[in-house]
């Protein structure tokens, strides 16, 4: 059965998994974009109090905040407003890194030709700044990432066939590296801007504008519960296997989770309803409680578990799972393969997820605005991405209780069966 | 246990998270029993880069399904690579996971 899996499952998964565009833009969310938005968020918040609590301190902080509204929002427009000219450069840098070429070159090729698109091809002294900064930001996602790997692969090829100049040997390695970029640039950016162009020229819309036509359906269908529902079914499934499910899921969904977001950041400061709910905080924060699912809970059974053996996990587990690391847990217990805890592992987070979804739609929790790290601790981080909601800090509890509740039965099904076979082992080594 | 060279080890996750846990906990095992070594942490994708400094390498089991791409960087290193034995990684048990690492080097 697990050889059957191993073959069958994991070899295809694993391929996906390692896909090297996926993960190239994964970690251009991750590692780039992510201090640059956090950064950002937090003037967001500054500049908006919660102004629906009618308490003194806001009051005041109110008060300090409104004659310079426009200036503390300064940071995060250009912040937020930036956001796919950085993941424009971090696809074209990770993707580099992995076919081992010069990765900062990479990046800035993709990065300049990714600004070029976003502009009207007209007299560039006549456009506004503010007028394409939207497309520089959460609406140029999906051209920056598809330009990101588009002139990566480019460059690549150029370096392959040999159209770059080439130093004698013995010329220092940053001169070297000029001269090899230098033809690369001179290629690939004329023919970005010149089909950036042709497209201004035929249908008077940006490139950033035309591929978020294309993607916007997709955008609005990956807000749903149903995406939302099986993009957790399929974490959930995956790591039930063995394979990190956020990292395989998470991959193909990031341009989307973040999309939302910044629409979040947008509506909230314009002043209008934010719809974004299926984001990374949606799982990360408020389903995940304790990692990967929800097994916060569970770890606390364990500590207190007659088994000698859930005993010792839960006490190694219990710290990561406080900051939401719970791999020990999910192959130390094990849930992975296991056939009784697979089954609250999935249906915890599932009735979770939709509990989360009714709460966001209705309007009852605030929108998410702010993606958090994944490890900051229950309560805090519903607390922060939302930023600053006590009611979305104390959702979190609630689920985390609700899977609690969930992994009950099942874990007291499976201690005992430990249990069991711990006093058998106890018997025979006595007798011998 | 005899192993004449430093032993520059590191252990692989998906981000980095746990693996530095567990290389904290392989790193003070080895100093109990008066080794010389080097633990780092670190995620599969940024291996690539920094192979060359070590001399063997672990995975951990969450990213089970990478160990073909990994050993395949390692391969070119020369260096050995293995899953972290499951149990050790679920108890963080630098000592298990450093004995792991000697039956490596030593074969």
């Amino acid at each position: 059965m697990i050889e059957w899996l191993e073959n069958h499952l994991m070899e295809p998964l694993g391929k996906i998994a390692q896909n090297r565009y996926l993960q190239a833009i994964r970690d251009a969310f991750v590692i780039f974009a992510l201090p640059v938005i956090i950064t950002g968020a937090i003037f967001l918040i500054i500049a908006n109090p919660p102004t629906s609590l009618d308490w003194g301190i806001i009051n005041a902080w109110e008060d300090a905040v409104t004659p310079i509204q426009a200036q503390l929002l300064f940071p995060f427009n250009l912040t937020f407003g930036l956001m796919a000219l950085t993941v424009a450069f971090g696809v074209g840098y990770s993707l580099a890194i992995r076919y081992d070429m010069d990765a900062v070159m990479a990046g800035i090729l993709s990065m300049l030709a990714f600004f070029m698109t976003a502009f009207p091809v007209t007299d560039i002294t006549q456009v506004p700044f503010g007028e394409i900064l939207n497309y520089l930001g959460g609406q140029g996602l999906f051209i920056a990432i598809i330009l990101g790997i588009l002139t990566t692969e480019a460059m690549r090829f150029l370096i392959n066939k040999g159209v770059t100049f080439e130093m004698p040997a013995g010329v220092p390695p940053y001169v070297m590296r000029t001269f090899r970029a230098l033809i690369p640039f001179m290629i690939i950016l004329p023919l970005v801007w010149a089909i950036a162009w042709i497209v201004w020229a035929n249908f008077e819309v940006t490139l950033p504008q035309l591929v978020l036509d294309l993607f916007s359906p997709l955008v609005s269908a990956s807000n749903s519960y149903w995406a939302a529902l099986g993009m957790i079914l399929l974490m959930l499934i995956l790591w039930s296997i063995g394979i990190h499910g956020m990292n395989v899921v998470s991959s193909v969904a990031y341009p989307f989770w973040m999309t939302q977001l910044a629409e979040n950041a947008d509506a909230v400061k314009a002043g209008t309803e934010a719809t974004g709910i299926v984001t990374e905080p949606f799982f990360h924060m408020f389903t995940h409680i304790g990692g990967s699912g929800a097994t916060l809970g569970l770890v606390i059974f364990m500590l207190f578990s007659a088994s000698v053996q859930l005993k010792q996990v839960g006490k190694t587990a219990i710290i990561p799972s406080l900051f939401n690391i719970n791999e020990p847990v999910i192959f130390g217990l094990p849930i992975v393969l296991n056939p009784i805890l697979i089954i609250p592992f999935v249906l915890g987070p599932a009735v979770i997820v939709t509990i989360n979804y009714i709460l966001f739609a209705t309007g009852i929790l605030p929108p998410v605005v702010i993606q958090p790290p994944f490890t900051v601790p229950i309560f805090f981080g519903g607390f922060i991405a939302t930023g600053g909601s006590w009611l979305a800090g104390l959702v979190q509890i609630m689920n985390g209780v609700i899977a609690t509740i969930i992994y009950y039965p099942f874990f007291k099904k499976y201690e005992k069966q430990l249990v069991q076979q711990e006093q058998e082992e106890a018997a025979e080594t006595s007798v011998n | 246990m005899e192993t004449n060279k430093d032993i520059k080890l590191i252990i692989l996750c998906s981000w980095g998270a746990t693996s530095s846990q567990l290389a904290k906990k392989v790193q003070e095992a080895a100093e109990k029993r008066g080794f010389t070594m080097t633990v780092d942490a670190g995620g599969t994708g940024e291996f690539k880069q920094k192979a060359e400094k070590y001399n063997v390498a672990l995975l951990e089991p969450q990213v089970r399904h990478l160990k073909k791409e990994v050993s395949k960087i390692a391969d070119a290193y020369q260096i050995p690579v293995e899953l972290v034995d499951q149990r050790a990684f679920a108890l963080m048990d630098g000592d298990k996971v450093l004995d792991q690492v000697l039956k490596m080097i030593n074969n």
